[in-house]
């Protein structure tokens, strides 16, 4: 036995073969160097290899097992002709902290880890009823990677689920380094700009995201959690539009909405009027615009292609960069080169002012698979605003129109609550309903289970 | 023919709105106005009856034959050839007609908007976007619909709200000054705004609930109806009946009339492009349907995609033939005719052999 | 997959008009944009040349904070042509940068042009294409035209905004002018055949003023009208909304101080009947407002509002009374709608009248009742 482990485990440096004489019979203790702590075979599992007078041979584990324990983190303990397996007491892993990227003003501060064990216990730790349930797989030819799907029985849709076991199943590749991978895998359609799977790094979202008879997919390794089916909608919903009051959660969604429109169009509404439909700007406006771009050389097409670009770049550097400099080269590449710019006559004021519109609009958009998506597709809109004008630009958005409503989602139609038209979701859409019209799930989910809350209490009493 | 998708009652009702509602909307005042003067808005209330008469017509037939497609009941009532004569008039109607909507919505993007741009480009970029949706099949059509056709419905009623303030509703006095007859020429013109509805011959097996069809479609044609009216009392309450029988375009002149200062975007023209474009692009896509599914039903294939693509240079072709805009009107009109007889005289026909038959046992 | 077929040539076919594209893209700063044009009877002898067409071009990096030094911010320029769209041409070759006519404000037509030529040949062009605004403001000079523009204005640099800014605030505030005074609005009440106003401008040395009416038939001048008997028409349609002031005072008196009445609402119905074969019509004034001015003439009371409101009844409606009588007898310009309230009301008898309605209007028999109410005096009761 502990030959055929030694050779499997041929050429593996990091693999320590510890040999200790306890009760007078040689015990080899096999694990993995970083994984394992010394101090912990000596304190937890040389008393427990002690304490057993005699190896229980059904308990011994085959030599291919027994090198998956060791690479999982196990450690192997042989005695004379057996193999004993033994929990190595965790590797370490990143604490818990407030994820960077999806903060929220109020509503709790943990965020996922890369440890799915982690993971899966921070979403039981908030739903404590046994009806989440929770299928683990392992994925990747050779990284052989855990994966995880959660869900809510008796909310989620059937047919969703199978789709997603079916996609998930169908997973054959030699490594899952993130859940990034499986989102590629499993989503519809590769070609459109528009993520059809949303994640998350925290857990009270997916949580509200398995109540709304939605599915999980967690991945070993990363902290991000993919959550399905998702419609355009809900990329547009942060947590904390629910902590707050509805009031406050709707004016704000409707501040995210209007951001999203600027983002898109407005570098090629900006276009489209300055060189193709002056007449339609009010005259001492257009007047005044005139004047400050008199002595611009560029067309307005290749004056915003300069700038938007050139914001593009300024955006990657910051993220790129460590965080203080980050901010620092966002700020002065900000300042300095639109001050200068205009300075020189490149490109008018009010050209920086666009610019600097949409670059604050698209960071609005709490997901940032869609604000990318939304900033992309400006460009295009661009080029076809300086082709033709306004015929350009609207043609364009009614081509982005028609291209989301030809997307799904696991079957679910993408750009739901409009079309096809579901008046109860529009509840929880642009606005955000008060609680007591909100007492139902999604109905484009086709939940199983549709009713959320029973009001008829509350009403009592007070 | 296969029937995959399925749409919801309400869906095919937006849908026949959005095919009735089209280009025609920029010009009709004026014609009507040269006919009935004043008292077009009785016109159009008379056309809605009418084609809400004949829209029940096409869907009561239809239900005598578990609410097929005509081309699948069409052999059983006038024989096979007859109906294959039928269907080819459908198409070459529907082509010419979709041909006819994007030439007149380019002439009028190039003539408010794009002066210098050939009018081959706007006709393509059209055209290219609406292809896109046929291919994708009725479901996203019907959702297109569903999603675009109220919001710039309403748009364009704020809009024509605003030209409120320049209003004399006065104008549209007297009620039958000239007697019943001038309003009895109009009706033809205005029939030309409420054609569409012929398409529930071949959309009907789509309907996922057939029960409600009736009452949800009346609704749709009520509100067409009623937003057709509007618009005429309104053109005729700014303008003038005798200016609105000179002007090409009078719903745009009314919102050329708007001015509103203190905002980026002064003149209201540019918002009618967001309703045209899209008024248009509705129809064509509709009509193109309706074009490849009938081709694609009479060669028995399985599916319309690759005849909608066939279908474009077709329609690319036919749309710049015409050399000016007289040339359009006079095809667009002649069209127009052809549509009446086949939406309003074709299921009278129908009807009638129907009831032949069946009076005499071969049903 | 055919869609994705579709989606390549579609791609290739956008990305080729990319290239080839941007057939209408002329960026802002480098159109010329014309502001107003003056249209005069050219003073040259030569027989083809019907127009003398003045434009005003706006120099606009003239009016920002850092002009290119030695620009100015107005270029007037004046050709002769026998066409308008003839000038428009012409004057392309005397100006660098493509003109446009998207913001143009006002179109100013001199006195002998409107007399002789009539306007409505002019304005065909201003009608047809597509760039013109109808609410570009049309508005009649005494005397030449292109003098208008000529004048300076410390507070604008531009004449033609000038005086387009002017005209929005004549029309709302001092009632002096017609209520018809865009391109729009002439056309509309020209097409129905009516008779109708447009507002003049008098140019005096170095700055014009705005006050009164042309009145117009079939698209040609007739004769004009002051300040004050335009206000009396704006008190027969009922336009006449609010700012403007009636003064209450007896012209005979003239020691006594006038009171002056602010109006602050108007409204008038025109009732029509047919009698004995003539129209006849009363035309109901209800007008709302405060007293302005007064001289202290002694402390407000109940009686002397009273007294104050039936004055105003009286002077109101002898003054318009007479307006319209001047109309019937003078000019038989039906400016006040009566006609088209014929048209609305009595159609039958409109259509027999319709040929010669200058006559029948003359004839006809009108009516005049006002009632004023005075519902605020101010800060003090004196």
């Amino acid at each position: 036995m502990y030959n055929e482990i030694v050779s499997l485990l041929e050429g593996q440096s990091d693999v320590i073969f510890l040999e200790k004489d306890i009760n007078n019979n040689k015990v080899i203790f096999i694990y993995l160097e970083g994984f394992v702590e010394l101090s912990y075979i000596e304190d937890k599992i040389i008393p427990r290899v002690a304490s057993l007078d005699e190896m229980d041979r059904s308990d011994s584990v085959g030599s291919t097992e027994a090198v998956e324990s060791i690479m999982r983190g196990d450690v192997i303990v042989i005695r004379g002709d057996a193999a004993l397996k033994m929990s190595g007491g965790g590797y370490e892993i990143r604490s818990i902290n407030e994820p960077q990227n999806e903060a929220v003003v109020r509503g709790p501060r943990d965020g996922f880890v890369e440890s799915l064990t982690t993971n899966i216990s921070l979403l039981r730790r908030r739903y404590l009823s046994t009806d989440l349930k929770i299928e683990i797989s392992t994925k990747g030819e050779r990284t052989k990677t855990k994966l995880a799907i959660a869900y809510i029985d008796g909310i989620v849709d059937e047919k969703v689920l199978e789709k997603v076991r079916k996609r998930m199943d169908s997973i054959k590749i030699d490594g899952v380094l993130d859940s990034g991978i499986v989102e590629q895998w499993i989503e519809d359609s590769w070609y459109t700009p528009f993520p059809q799977v949303q994640y998350t790094e925290r857990p009270d979202k997916v949580i509200a995201s398995l109540l709304e008879g939605r599915i999980a997919i967690l991945v070993n390794g990363t902290p991000i959690v993919l959550l399905v089916p998702v419609v355009l909608s809900m990329l547009f919903q942060s947590p904390g539009d629910y902590y707050e009051r509805w009031i406050v959660g709707s004016s704000i969604r409707f501040v995210r909405y209007s951001a999203a429109l600027i983002a898109l169009i407005l570098p090629s509404l900006y276009i489209a009027l300055i060189s193709f439909h002056p007449g339609l700007i009010p005259t001492k406006f257009a007047i005044s615009i005139a004047g400050t771009r008199a002595n611009v050389p560029f067309p307005s097409l290749l004056e915003a292609l300069m700038m938007e670009f050139t914001l593009e770049m300024l955006r990657e550097a910051g993220l790129q960069l460590p965080k203080v400099i980050g901010q620092t080269v966002g700020i002065v590449g900000g300042l300095v080169i639109g001050e200068a710019a205009v300075q020189a006559g490149i490109v008018s004021p009010m050209m920086v002012i666009v610019v600097a519109l949409t670059a604050v609009s698209s960071f609005l958009i709490p997901h940032y698979n869609v604000a990318i998506s939304f900033r992309l597709l400006r460009f295009p809109l661009m080029l076809l605003a300086g082709t033709v004008g306004l015929l350009g630009v609207i043609l364009g958005l009614l081509a982005i129109l028609a291209h989301l409503l030809t997307i799904k989602s696991f079957g679910i139609n993408y750009f739901s609550p409009i079309a096809p038209y579901r008046i109860k979701d529009w509840m929880d859409f642009v606005v955000r309903g008060p609680l007591p019209l909100l007492q139902n799930r999604p109905e484009v989910l086709h939940n199983y289970d549709k009713k959320r809350m029973d009001l008829k209490q509350r009403k009592k009493g007070w | 023919m296969m029937i995959k998708d399925k749409i919801t009652t309400a869906q095919l009702a937006v849908t026949i709105v959005s095919v009735m509602v089209g280009v025609g909307i920029l010009s009709y005042p004026g014609p009507v106005a040269e006919e009935a003067g004043v008292d077009g808005w009785i016109g159009i209330i008379i056309s809605g009856i009418i084609s809400l008469f004949s829209s029940f017509l096409i869907i009561s037939l239809g239900k005598k034959f578990q609410y097929q497609s005509l081309v699948d009941y069409g052999p059983k009532l006038v024989g096979r050839y007859i109906n294959i004569i039928i269907m080819v008039c459908f198409i070459l109607y529907f082509l010419t007609f979709v041909s006819m909507v994007v030439r007149i919505s380019a002439d009028a993007t190039k003539m408010f908007l794009l002066d210098q741009t050939p009018v081959e480009v706007i006709l393509l970029g059209i055209l290219i976007m609406s292809t896109y949706l046929v291919v994708h099949g009725i479901n996203p059509i019907a959702r297109f619909n569903e999603s675009l056709q109220p919001g710039i419905i309403f748009i364009l009623i704020v809009v024509l709200l605003l030209t409120l303030k320049d209003a004399d509703f006065g104008r549209n006095l007297p009620v039958l000054g000239d007697g019943v007859v001038p309003v009895m020429k109009s009706i033809p013109k205005i029939l030309f705004s409420f054609l569409g509805f012929e398409l529930l011959f071949f959309l009907l097996p789509f309907l996922m609930d057939k029960g409600k069809v009736k009452r949800i479609l009346s609704v749709g044609i009520i509100v067409v109806t009623l937003f057709y009216t509007f618009i005429m009392v309104l053109s005729i309450s700014v303008l003038g009946h005798k200016e609105v029988v000179i002007l090409e375009y009078p719903t745009i002149a009314l919102v050329k009339n708007i001015e509103v200062p203190g905002t980026f975007i002064e003149r209201l023209e540019s918002i009618m492009m967001f309703v045209w474009i899209p008024f248009s692009v509705t129809t064509v896509v509709i009509f193109l349907y309706g074009a490849s599914l009938l081709t694609s039903g009479l060669l028995k294939l399985e599916e319309h995609r690759t005849v909608s693509l066939l279908l474009f240079p077709i329609v690319f072709l036919m749309a710049v033939l015409p050399e000016n805009v007289l040339q359009v009107s006079y095809i667009a009109e002649k069209t127009s005719y052809a549509g009446i007889g086949l939406s309003f005289g074709l299921p009278l026909i129908l009807w009638s052999i129907y009831g032949l038959k069946k009076g005499m046992k071969l049903l | 997959m055919t869609g994705n077929k579709f989606l390549k040539v579609t791609v290739v076919i956008i990305l080729t008009s990319f290239i080839t594209g941007c057939w209408d893209s002329v960026e802002i700063q480098q159109r010329t944009m014309i502001l107003s044009v003056a249209l005069d009877k050219p003073e040259s002898n030569n027989e083809e040349d019907r127009y003398d067409m003045t434009i005003q071009i706006a120099e606009p990096n003239a009016l920002t904070e850092k002009p290119i030094p030695g620009t100015e911010p107005v270029w007037n320029l004046s050709t002769t042509c026998p066409s308008l769209f003839q000038c428009v041409r012409d004057n392309a070759t005397e100006v660098a940068r493509p003109s446009y006519y998207g913001h143009l404000q006002i179109i100013l037509i001199g006195e002998e042009l409107a007399m002789e030529e009539g306007i409505v040949d002019s304005l065909d062009l201003f009608f047809r294409d597509h760039e013109m605004r109808r609410r570009t403001k049309l508005i009649i000079v005494k005397g030449k035209a292109k003098d208008a523009l000529e004048t300076k204005h410390p507070l604008i640099p531009i004449s033609g905004q000038y005086i387009s800014d002017l005209t929005q605030e004549a029309v709302n505030k001092t009632a002096l002018i017609p209520i018809t005074f865009t391109v729009g609005q002439f056309s509309s009440e020209h097409e129905s055949g009516a008779d109708l106003l447009l507002p003049i401008v008098y140019v005096r040395g170095n700055h014009v003023d705005m006050s009164g009416g042309a009145i117009m038939r079939e698209g040609k001048l007739i004769g004009f009208l002051t300040g004050e008997e335009v206000k009396l028409l704006r008190v027969v349609e009922g336009t006449f909304k609010k700012g403007a002031h009636i003064s209450s005072s007896d012209k005979k008196n003239e020691n006594e101080p006038s009171s002056t009445f602010e109006v602050k609402g108007m409204r008038s119905i025109i009732h029509t009947r047919i009698k004995n074969d003539k129209p006849e019509f009363k035309v109901e004034v209800l007008v709302e407002g405060h007293l302005a001015e007064d001289g202290f003439k002694g402390l407000i009371s109940e009686k002397k509002i009273k007294k104050m409101e039936n004055e105003l009844n009286k002077k109101i409606k002898n003054d318009t009374l007479e307006f319209i009588k001047k109309m019937q007898d003078e000019y038989q310009a039906d400016v006040f709608g009566f006609g088209e309230k014929l048209r609305r009301h009595e159609y039958k008898y409109w259509k027999n009248v319709k040929g010669n309605w200058e006559e029948a209007f003359a004839e006809a028999k009108i009516e005049m009742e006002v009632n004023t109410s005075i519902r605020r005096y101010g800060r003090i009761k004196k």
